[in-house]
C-alpha cells in the first residue's frame, strides 16, 4: 500500500470514530439524564454516577468534535470580509488561516499533553467513581492534535488546487433554507 | 496589554479565523509576553473545567429534543396551530416568536437553550410568512435574551451567589423588565410588519382551527411537562430537557409514527456537532476570561474611570457600560462572575439597591449574549441555522437599541424592577 | 581595602535584598465575607505588617481563578502561591485527606479539635502526603461544624428516610448519608438554592457561613447542629516557591501562618454567632436545633462502618491516619478535660 493511501485509510477510520463519539455521546447523555430522573422520581434513588459520566461525555464530545467540525466546515467564524473577496483572495486567506490555526492547535495539543502527564503523575481521581482523571482529559490533546491535522490537510488542499476550500472536505459552511421562500425585498 | 489583546482579537476576527483562534490567541500572547514562567497549562485546564459544567447539559439536551421535534411533526403541528390563531394579525408570527421565547425563558435559565428550542422550529415559519432571514434570526436571538430575566435565570443565580443577594428577590425583580422588553419587541414587530407589508395570512376557519388544535393537542404536553415539571419540583432544568427528549421520541416514533428509531442517530450527530462547536467556544472563552481576571484588568481600569465620589447615575452608567462591553467579548455568565466582585462594592457605596443592580447586570449580560462581535447566542444561532455571520447579526441593532432603552428606563425608574419585589417581600 | 570593599558590597546586597518586594496571589472559592476570604485577608494584613509592606498578597475570591480542584493545580504549577484546599475536594488528589470527611471522629469540644489540627501527628502524616503531590501544606484550620438544613427537624435516622440530601461530590459523604437512610445527591453548589426552593432536594449540609452567604435559610425551616464533622481546610503553597524564598521571608510566612490559628478561632466564634443572629433576624420563624447526646449516638453508630469504606479506598495509610487521629484526640482530651 502507498503511504498516502494508508494515511487516508487512517484518516477515514478516525472520522468514523469522531462521528461515533458525537452521535452516541449525545444519545448516552440523553439516556443518563432520562434514566436519572426516572430513577429519582419512581424509585427515589439518585444515580450518583450520572454527574461524572455526563462530564466525561461533555469533554470527549467537545474535543473530538473539534476535528469533525473542521472536516464538515462547521466552526463559527466572522466571514463578512471573506465573503466579499474573489476566489483567489479567498484561497490565499484560507492558506494563511489554515496554517496558523493548525499551528495554534498543535501548540495547544502539546501543552494539553503536558497537563495530562502532570495529572497522571500526581494521580488525581474523580470524586465518586475514583477513575484516574487523566483518562478523562486525555481527549483534549488528542482532539486538539487531530484538529491541527485537519487544518494541515485544508492548507494542502488550498495550496494544491485553484479553488478556495473551507476544509479538506467542504467548500462552504452555509446551508440554504429548507423552505420555499416567497419573493421578498425587505 | 489591553491594547495588544484587542488588536490580536480584532485582526484575527476580521481575517476570518475560526472564532476559537482569536479567543485563545490573545491569552496565549499575554502569557508568553508578561508571564513567561507560567506555562500554558492553565489555559487547557480552564477549557476542560468549563466545558464540563453540569449546568451546560441542558443545551445539548434541548438541541436534541428540538432536532427530533423538527425532523418529526411536533413543531409543525404546534406552529400550524399558532399560525391558524395569529397568522391573520399584523406581525402575529413575529410577536408569537417573542412570546414563545419569553415563555420558554420562564422554563430554561439559559438564553442559548431558548435560541435552539424555539429558534429551530420557528425560523422556517417566519421565512415562509415573508420575514427575511436576517430579521427572523435577529428576532429569535434577542427574544431569547428575555430568558435570562424571567426566572429561573442562571445569570441571577450567579449574581446572587457572588454578592449574597437574595435569589428569590432577584427572580421576582426580573419579571417587570422582562415584560417591558417583550412589550417593546411586540410593538416593534407590529410596526416592522406594517412597514414592510409582510402579508398576513387569511383568517383560518373555525373548522381549520379545531383541526389544528386537535393535531397539536399532544404537543402541548411539552410546555406542560417542562413548566409544570420544573415548578412543581418534579425535575431540574437539565432533567426537564432530558424528559422532553423522551416525550419527543414517544410522540414522533410511537404516536405520530413520523420517525423511526433509525432516524435518531443522524439527529444525534447533528446535535453533537452543534454542541462541540458551541462548547469549544465556551472553553476558550473561559481561558480568555481567566486571563482577564488574573491580570486584574477590570480592577485597574475601573477606579480610574469612576473617580472619587461618583454619583449614583454615573456609577450605574459605568457599570452598565462595563458589562455591556465585557459581554461583547466574553460569555455573559463569566462576565458576571468576574466583574461583579469588582463593581459591587462601588455600587453599594453609591447606595444602589443590590437587587436593582442584579437586574441591571443580568439585563446587560442578556444583551451581551446577542451583541456582536462575540456572543454565545450569536454562535448558537450560526451553529444551528448555518447562515453567514453577517446575515445573523445584520438585523440585531434595532433590538439592541430597544434593550439599551429598557436598561436606561430601569436605571431612571427602578420601580419597573422593584415594584413586584416590594409587593412580594413587603418593603 | 579589599576587605572594606567586600563589606560595602555585602552591605549593598543586604540593602537590595531588603528592598525586594513580593507580590503573591491567594485564590479561594468562597464569596467575600466568608471564612476563607476573611482568613485570607487577615493573612494578607499580617504579611504586610511583618514585612513592612514588602509582601503584597492579592486575594482572588469566589472561584474567579477556577474551582477548588483547579486552584490546587494552579498552586502546584506555581501560577498562584496560596489556596485553601478543602478536605472534601483535595481528596481526589490526596485520598488520605478524606478521613476528615468521616462523621463523628471529633468530639464537640472545639478547643480540642483545634489542638488536634494544629499539633497532631495525624495532620503531620497528612502533610507528607500533600508533599508527595507537589504541594506544601502550611496550616490546617477548622472553619466550623457542618450544619444540616431541612424543612423538618432531622433528629434521628428515621427522619432521613428517603430524604434528598445535597452533599459535596465525594463517595464517603454519599456513603455517610446513605448510612443514615438518606438519598444523597450532588447538586452543583450554585444550584442548591433554587433546588431547595423547587423541592428538588430536601436539605443540604454546609458550614453556617455558607448557609448565611448563600441564603439557604430563606428556603429552609430548620438548621440542625449535629456536630457530625467540622469543615476542615488546609492552607497550601508551592514547595518550589516556598523553598526559594530567603530565610527571613520564609520565617515571616511561617509566623504569619501560625497567627491564623487564633484568628480563625476568634473569627469563627464571633461571626458564627453574628450569622446566626442575622439569620434569626431575617427569618424569625427559623428553628435552630442542637442534637442531644442520645440523638447523636444513633447517627454515630450508623456512621461507623463508613470508616471501613475509607480504609478500603485508601489502604493501610488510611488505617494509620485514623489511629494517629485517635491518639491525638486522646492526648488532647487529657490536656483539656
Ligand atoms: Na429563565
Ligand atoms: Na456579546
Amino acid at each position: 500500500m502507498k503511504p498516502s493511501n494508508l494515511f487516508f485509510k487512517i484518516n477515514n477510520l478516525i472520522r468514523s470514530f469522531e462521528k461515533f463519539i458525537l452521535t452516541y455521546g449525545i444519545i448516552a447523555l440523553a439516556a443518563l439524564t432520562v434514566g436519572n430522573v426516572i430513577s429519582r422520581r419512581a424509585f427515589n434513588y439518585s444515580w450518583t454516577f450520572t454527574e461524572e459520566i455526563s462530564q466525561f461525555i461533555l469533554v470527549i464530545l467537545t474535543f473530538m468534535g473539534i476535528s469533525y467540525a473542521i472536516r464538515v466546515g462547521r466552526h463559527i467564524r466572522m466571514s463578512a470580509f471573506y465573503d466579499l473577496m474573489n476566489e483567489t483572495a479567498q484561497r490565499i486567506m484560507m492558506i494563511i488561516v489554515s496554517l496558523v490555526t493548525s499551528l495554534i492547535l498543535f501548540y495547544l495539543a502539546y501543552h494539553a499533553g503536558l497537563y495530562v502527564l502532570e495529572t497522571k503523575h500526581f494521580g488525581r481521581v474523580t470524586p465518586t467513581l475514583m477513575v484516574p482523571f487523566y483518562l478523562i482529559i486525555i481527549w483534549a490533546p488528542i482532539g486538539l492534535f487531530l484538529g491541527g491535522v485537519q487544518y494541515i490537510l485544508t492548507f494542502i488542499k488550498n495550496i494544491k488546487g485553484d479553488e478556495a476550500w473551507l476544509s479538506y472536505e467542504e467548500k462552504s459552511d452555509y446551508k440554504d433554507f429548507d423552505v420555499d421562500l416567497p419573493p421578498t425585498d425587505n | 496589554m489591553v491594547l495588544m489583546m484587542v488588536a490580536i482579537m480584532i485582526s484575527l476576527l476580521v481575517l476570518g479565523f475560526p472564532m476559537l483562534v482569536p479567543l485563545i490567541a490573545a491569552p496565549i500572547a499575554v502569557l508568553a509576553k508578561y508571564f513567561p514562567g507560567m506555562g500554558m497549562k492553565v489555559l487547557i485546564q480552564q477549557m476542560i473545567s468549563n466545558v464540563r459544567l453540569m449546568s451546560l447539559i441542558a443545551i445539548p439536551m434541548f438541541i436534541f429534543a428540538a432536532g427530533i421535534m423538527t425532523k418529526g411533526e411536533t413543531s409543525d403541528r404546534l406552529l400550524d396551530f399558532v399560525t391558524d390563531f395569529v397568522g391573520h394579525i399584523r406581525g402575529g408570527l413575529a410577536i408569537t416568536t417573542s412570546a414563545t421565547c419569553t415563555l420558554f425563558g420562564a422554563i430554561s435559565g439559559s438564553t442559548q437553550a431558548t435560541v435552539v428550542a424555539i429558534g429551530g422550529p420557528m425560523l422556517p415559519r417566519l421565512l415562509k410568512a415573508g420575514y427575511n432571514s436576517s430579521f427572523a434570526m435577529g428576532l429569535i436571538i434577542n427574544s431569547s435574551d428575555i430568558a435570562l430575566l424571567i426566572p429561573p435565570s442562571i445569570g441571577m443565580i450567579v449574581y446572587g451567589v457572588v454578592t449574597g443577594t437574595s435569589v428569590g428577590e432577584l427572580f421576582i425583580a426580573g419579571i417587570g423588565p422582562g415584560i417591558l422588553i417583550f412589550t417593546l419587541f411586540s410593538l416593534f414587530n407590529y410596526f416592522y410588519s406594517k412597514y414592510y407589508d409582510i402579508p398576513v395570512l387569511p383568517k383560518a376557519t373555525k373548522a381549520q382551527k379545531i383541526k389544528s388544535t386537535k393535531k397539536a393537542l399532544l404537543c402541548f404536553g411539552f410546555p406542560i411537562l417542562i413548566v409544570g415539571g420544573i415548578y412543581s419540583g418534579l425535575f431540574s432544568p437539565n432533567e426537564a430537557a432530558g424528559v422532553s427528549i423522551l416525550y419527543a421520541i414517544i410522540l414522533e416514533i410511537f404516536i405520530f409514527k413520523s420517525l423511526k428509531f433509525s432516524d435518531i442517530p443522524e439527529i444525534a450527530l447533528d446535535t453533537g456537532v452543534i454542541t462541540a462547536v458551541v462548547f469549544i467556544l465556551i472553553g476558550v472563552g473561559a481561558s480568555f476570561s481567566w486571563m482577564i481576571t488574573f491580570t486584574r484588568i477590570p480592577n485597574k481600569i475601573l477606579p480610574i474611570i469612576l473617580g472619587t465620589d461618583p454619583s449614583t447615575f454615573k456609577v450605574l452608567s459605568i457599570i452598565t457600560l462595563a458589562y455591556f462591553v465585557g459581554c461583547m467579548f466574553v460569555d455573559n455568565i463569566v462576565v458576571i462572575l468576574v466583574m461583579t466582585p469588582v463593581l459591587y462594592p462601588v455600587a453599594m457605596q453609591a447606595g444602589i439597591d443590590p437587587v436593582l443592580l442584579g437586574v441591571i447586570v443580568t439585563l446587560q449580560a442578556a444583551i451581551g449574549s446577542a451583541t456582536p462581535p462575540f456572543g454565545c447566542d450569536i454562535f448558537t444561532a450560526i451553529a444551528i441555522f448555518r447562515r453567514p455571520y453577517f446575515e445573523v447579526i445584520k438585523s440585531t441593532p434595532p433590538f439592541i437599541i430597544m434593550l439599551v432603552l429598557s436598561s436606561i428606563t430601569i436605571m431612571l425608574f427602578p420601580e419597573v424592577a422593584l415594584f413586584l419585589r416590594d409587593i412580594a417581600f413587603g418593603y | 581595602s579589599t576587605q572594606e570593599k567586600a563589606k560595602e558590597t555585602q552591605g549593598e546586597v543586604e540593602e537590595v535584598q531588603k528592598e525586594v518586594t513580593y507580590e503573591w496571589k491567594f485564590a479561594h472559592e468562597e464569596q467575600p465575607g466568608g471564612f476563607m476570604d476573611s482568613v485570607a485577608n487577615e493573612f494578607k494584613r499580617i504579611l504586610a505588617e511583618k514585612s513592612n509592606g514588602r509582601i503584597k498578597l492579592q486575594v482572588y475570591p469566589a472561584g474567579q481563578l477556577g474551582n477548588s480542584k483547579d486552584l490546587v493545580e494552579l498552586v502546584r504549577q506555581g501560577t498562584i502561591q496560596f489556596n485553601f484546599a478543602s478536605t472534601g475536594h483535595v481528596g481526589t488528589l490526596v485520598p488520605e485527606a478524606q478521613g476528615f470527611l468521616l462523621h463523628y471522629l471529633f468530639p464537640k469540644n472545639e478547643k480540642l479539635v483545634n489542638d488536634v489540627l494544629e499539633n497532631g501527628e495525624a495532620v503531620e502524616m497528612l502533610y507528607g502526603k500533600f508533599r508527595d503531590k507537589g504541594l506544601e501544606p502550611l496550616a490546617t484550620l477548622n472553619s466550623g461544624w457542618q450544619i444540616w438544613t431541612a424543612n423538618k427537624p432531622l433528629r434521628s435516622p428515621k427522619d432521613f428516610e428517603g430524604f434528598k440530601m445535597r452533599t459535596m461530590t465525594s463517595r464517603l459523604l454519599l456513603d455517610d448519608y446513605k448510612a443514615y437512610g438518606a438519598n444523597p445527591t450532588t447538586t452543583p453548589y450554585s444550584e442548591v438554592y433554587s433546588s431547595l426552593q423547587l423541592d428538588m432536594i430536601d436539605g443540604q449540609v454546609n458550614p453556617i457561613s455558607c448557609i448565611a452567604n448563600m441564603k439557604f435559610y430563606e428556603v429552609q425551616k430548620y438548621l440542625v447542629k449535629a456536630h457530625s464533622n467540622p469543615f476542615i481546610l488546609t492552607l497550601i503553597s508551592n514547595p518550589k516557591f516556598f523553598n526559594s524564598l530567603p530565610k527571613d521571608i520564609q520565617k515571616i510566612v511561617r509566623e504569619s501562618v501560625s497567627e491564623l490559628y487564633p484568628y480563625s478561632t476568634q473569627w469563627r466564634s464571633k461571626f458564627n454567632k453574628e450569622m446566626e443572629k442575622k439569620i434569626r433576624k431575617e427569618k424569625p420563624e427559623i428553628k435552630i436545633i442542637s442534637l442531644t447526646k442520645e440523638e447523636k449516638a444513633k447517627f454515630r453508630k450508623l456512621a461507623k462502618p463508613v470508616k471501613e469504606t475509607y480504609i478500603d479506598m485508601v489502604g493501610e495509610d488510611g488505617k494509620t491516619f485514623l489511629n494517629l487521629l485517635d491518639q491525638d484526640i486522646k492526648k488532647a482530651k487529657k490536656q483539656f478535660n
